[in-house]
């Protein structure tokens, strides 16, 4: 009945891949194996199936490895992170479908194992494959006995042998790993509890410390104190409560081990106070085993801001307020920290030290690592904590994928000095183009350039948006401007011959009139742009310019001979262009006459001369 | 496994040494010895009783092999040792007067220290003071503990969750509820005698107000050590029949060192540092230490508040004797709406009179 139960599952767990929900043929595989399940529960508590490596364990039984229905199950259930599966009375198809769903398709679980009245899952173990009976494992190993046959668990036996057995490391791994095992199947078998009790309470504390305490095999100890602990009684617990308490006078006095072993000794099995006695046990062995790192979150526990009031109001500076600050600093309380802070005076000891945690690189990649990062209490921490955060920042505007995220680290790091410039050449060798954009954005945004530092390399980056950078400090740099113009005339990306034609505006050298000229006359070129490039041109005296920009000023066609073009970008730039460099010319007073009794604002504006707004609006970038 | 027999051949190496004239340094050694042995001993057992008579050592109820005859039981025996337990490490002092003593060295009549290390001439276990739960051991750790904050040191959070875990299963008695209170004479044994009462009788709160096991056991350690700060302050002068102004004075400051101390453990007892420095805060605004940041007591606070006052109301001060239980829960009521929280009152007012009612709310006499 047993294999016709895993045939059923490995066959419900194909059909749930495969089969569309709701299938006829799923609900009648469903129905067959809750009938079998309850067949097989009736006389059973608890019916736990585990997973080996290619094989299932039932009751001690292994599935065979080479019978591929089982082994596909085996395989399917491990790659889904299933160590055991239990099934409990009453469990239904309903239950079977939703649990074993997640395990026919694991990413529909969300990461977890869904959860069902009548039915667990648990997880794959670090220890890994179940050997056919740990106990029966356990006995031929310690007990240096390779051919028994069946397993004894005489507690007595196993203890003394554990303890006369030459210890290695190896040993002890694999020993820890067997009790592990043995306490995980004791969690739906009440003999074999009772047997691993007994078993932990003749070992000597020395055997146990040397096997659980921190020089044993440490994830195999935890995993076997987190699933025998449970199920221990008291004085088993006491026993590994004495084994774990690390050098006794730092954890435990010799005197509170008296008083547990006091109440192991007065707690009757199965009453109320042993189970007590056994929580509280557990508790402890938690406590020595972690140090209580794992404290459980108590609903009662004060808030930090409490305690730094207190630390504050009383000049306490000791660990505790220092952690209840770093709680405040971990929930991104930033802005509560910071005005209780407010209230005292910035000298005081508390305040110091507390200042000390808040600002704090550490500080500053919590609050960048959260979703979305806390871009206001950056705002408020960047200016205490200096250059140390420069690097968190530049690390979160390399990683972020939000524009607005980015644009705000940007503004963030522009506010540093020249200090954060070798940061910021330091990462630029080697990283992805928008990367490297913004780091030469944010050395644009510097009062000076790092010496050791020049953009020409990069004005022949394959990106774009690299060169578009690397020409604007090009432009900036004496030395290079005149190659960062003509990168910038040369360029198709329009951004960068923005950055190239006004850099012109105040005068356009003869090697650039070419290409200017060239940037007038093409017709695809964005009008904006080519008001830029006339405005260029103006400066140039040439009759050809002067050419050029009437042609621009006045409309053309036969009626409209003589009479100005309607205003556009091209034609108001030739028209300022005009006025402020070709005003005395005798082609043009008339004409420039004529623009300033224009009914149009624009043109009379265009026809006064020079713009009176010379800043640009500044360079946005990502 | 070995750890009896090895502490008896260490005991009688060094008695060997005691009475036969010969090298300070060889000596002390030997003490030292001994004192590893005992360690481990303790490591092993918790609770190790030798029984020594001429005929050899018993060791707990059985005879211990390779010691039959042995001739340190017969002196240790003649000289009134007859039942020897170790119920802590034995401090080095109190070792090497015990070997004078078994030696012969000193008259058995002599006042020696007997820290870690009983004995006594008649072969019987003296039963515990509570049947069920060893609350005298309980009170020796919390001694042990006030005794560790007075010196400064670490406090043993091991030892902190064992006496929690005693009481909680004081509360969790097959019989019911179950307050046994103890109620000591010395004024130095008064401060860990509180701290165990207010412990108990705030935890019996926390279920009366419907709190979680976790908070429960949170309530427990932050009474157990809401007073941790007395530790540190001076006694007034034996013999004075009054508080002065200055001893109040000093008293005063026992929450802020209370809470320094806890603090100074790191989080783990960030509740019980709040609640040492609260506790003498009241409702109407009233108490001590003065608030820069005006706020409401902590609930645990407010807890532990009642039930210090209820059981410091049970012992007797220089100024007044002390109050009988059902006084002590009017006074604490009457003072429900000014000094407390009158929902924790109610709650308190509940778990005592329960217990009361069932005969449970137990007062026991210790006079050290």
């Amino acid at each position: 009945m047993l294999a016709d139960m895993l045939l059923a599952l490995a066959g419900v767990v194909q059909q749930l891949r495969h089969v569309p929900e709701g299938h006829p043929a799923l609900a009648a595989s469903l129905a067959g194996l809750e009938r079998l399940l309850e067949g097989l529960l009736l006389e059973r508590t608890s019916l736990l199936v585990e997973v080996g490596g290619v094989q299932l364990l039932v009751e001690g039984m292994e599935t065979n490895a080479d019978f591929d229905p089982l082994r596909d199950l085996a395989v399917a259930l491990r790659e889904a992170g299933v160590g055991g599966i239990v099934f409990l009375p009453g469990v239904t198809s309903g239950e079977l479908e939703r649990v074993f769903g997640v395990v026919a398709r694991p990413e529909s679980g969300g990461g977890s194992f869904p959860v069902a009245p009548h039915l667990s899952l648990r997880p794959l173990r670090p220890s890994g494959q179940f050997s056919t009976d740990p106990w029966l494992a356990l006995e031929r190993r310690v007990l240096d006995d390779p051919i028994r046959s069946r397993a004894a668990r005489d507690p007595s036996e196993l203890s003394v042998g554990l303890e006369l057995h030459p210890a290695s490391p190896q040993f002890d791994t694999r020993v820890v790993e067997l009790l592990a095992q043995i306490a995980m199947r004791a969690g739906t078998d009440r003999e074999e509890a009772a047997s691993l009790d007994a078993l932990i309470s003749r070992m000597v504390a020395g055997t146990l410390r040397r096997l659980l305490g921190p020089t044993g095999p440490v994830a195999a100890a935890r995993e076997f104190l987190q699933a025998a602990a449970p199920l221990l009684g008291p004085v088993a617990l006491l026993r590994l409560c004495q084994a774990l308490a690390p050098g006794r006078e730092g954890m435990i006095s010799v005197g509170a081990l008296r008083v547990l072993a006091r109440l192991a000794e007065g707690a009757a099995p199965g009453t109320r106070s042993s189970r007590v006695l056994a929580e509280e046990f557990h508790r402890l062995v938690t406590l020595a085993f972690d140090g209580g790192a794992a404290t459980p979150q108590i609903r009662l526990a004060p808030e930090p801001e409490r305690v730094l009031k207190l630390a504050l109001e009383s000049g306490i500076v000791e660990p505790g307020a220092q952690a209840a600050a770093d709680r405040m600093i971990a929930r991104r309380q930033i802005g509560g920290l910071l005005a209780l802070l407010d209230t005292v005076p910035r000298e005081d000891p508390v305040a110091i030290a507390l200042r000390s945690r808040l600002f704090h690189p550490r500080t500053v990649r919590s609050l960048l690592e959260a979703s979305p990062p806390d871009l206001d209490a950056l705002d408020r921490l960047i200016p205490g904590t200096g250059i140390d955060a420069a690097p968190a920042l530049l690390d979160a505007l390399a990683a972020s994928r939000e524009r607005r995220v980015r644009l705000r680290l940007l503004d963030l790091l522009a506010r540093y000095d020249q200090s954060i410039a070798p940061l910021l050449l330091e990462r630029m060798e080697g990283m992805p183009w928008y990367v490297q954009r913004n780091l030469l954005a944010l050395l644009g945004r510097l009062p000076d350039l790092p010496q050791s530092f020049s953009p020409e390399p990069l004005l022949g980056h394959r990106d774009a948006r690299v060169r578009h950078e690397a020409i604007a400090l090009a432009i900036a740099d004496p030395a290079l401007r005149e190659r960062g113009i003509a990168e910038a005339l040369a360029s198709r990306h329009e951004p960068s011959i923005r950055l190239g034609l006004t850099a012109l505006a105040g005068g356009c050298p003869p090697e650039f009139y070419p290409r200017v000229i060239s940037r007038v006359a093409d017709p695809d070129l964005d009008p904006e742009l080519r008001a830029l490039a006339i405005t260029a041109l103006a400066t140039v005296k040439d009759p050809v310019v002067l050419r050029v920009l009437r042609r621009t000023v006045i409309a053309r066609g036969i009626t409209g001979l003589g009479r100005l073009a309607p205003p556009s970008p091209p034609m108001l730039a030739a028209l300022r262009g005009l006025a402020t460099h070709w005003g005395s010319h005798p082609k043009v007073g008339h004409l420039l006459e004529t623009a300033r009794q224009s009914r149009d604002p624009e043109i009379r504006e265009a026809a006064r001369g020079p713009m009176r707004r010379s800043s640009s609006s500044p360079r946005a970038v990502t | 496994m070995d750890g009896a027999p090895r502490f008896l051949r260490a005991l009688g190496h060094a008695l060997n040494l005691r009475v036969r004239p010969g090298d300070a340094t060889v000596r002390l050694a030997a003490e030292n010895a001994l004192v590893d042995r005992s360690r481990e001993l303790l490591d092993e057992n918790p609770l190790p009783v030798f029984h020594f008579s001429e005929q050899g050592v018993r060791y707990g109820a059985l005879p211990l092999a390779g010691f039959e005859g042995w001739p340190w039981a017969r002196t240790l025996a003649g000289q009134g040792i007859v039942r020897l337990e170790l119920t802590s490490l034995p401090a080095p002092a109190a070792l090497a007067v015990f070997l004078d003593l078994a030696a012969g060295l000193i008259p058995a009549s002599a006042p020696v220290p007997r820290d870690g290390i009983q004995w006594s001439a008649v072969d019987i276990d003296v039963p515990a003071a509570n049947d069920d739960y060893p609350l005298d051991e309980a009170l020796a750790v919390v001694r042990q503990l006030f005794r560790s904050a007075e010196r400064g040191e670490p406090l043993r959070r091991g030892d902190i969750a064992a006496i929690v875990a005693v009481l909680n299963c004081v509360l969790a008695g097959e019989q019911g509820r179950s307050l046994p209170l103890l109620h000591v004479g010395s004024r130095e044994a008064y401060q860990p005698a509180h701290a165990l009462n207010t412990a108990l009788l705030a935890m019996a709160v926390a279920d009366s107000l419907r709190l979680g096991v976790d908070e429960r056991r949170e309530c427990g350690v932050a009474a157990l050590l809401h007073d941790i700060g007395m530790a540190r302050m001076p006694l007034p002068q034996a013999g004075a029949e009054k508080f002065t102004s200055q001893d109040r004075a000093r008293v005063r400051g026992h929450p802020l060192e209370g809470a320094r101390l806890l603090l100074r453990q790191g989080e783990a007892f960030e509740g019980a540092a709040v609640v040492s420095y609260e506790h003498h805060l009241r409702q109407d605004g009233s108490g001590y230490p003065r608030l820069n940041y005006p706020r409401e007591p902590h609930l645990l606070s407010r807890i532990v508040a009642v039930v210090d006052a209820f059981d410091a109301l049970l012992a007797p001060r220089l100024d007044r004797p002390g109050f009988e239980p059902t006084a002590a829960l009017k006074e604490v009521e009457r003072s429900a709406v000014t000094q407390f929280d009158g929902r924790i009152v109610a709650a308190f007012s509940e778990a005592v009179v329960q217990a009361a009612s069932r005969r449970q709310l137990s007062l026991t006499l210790r006079t050290d």
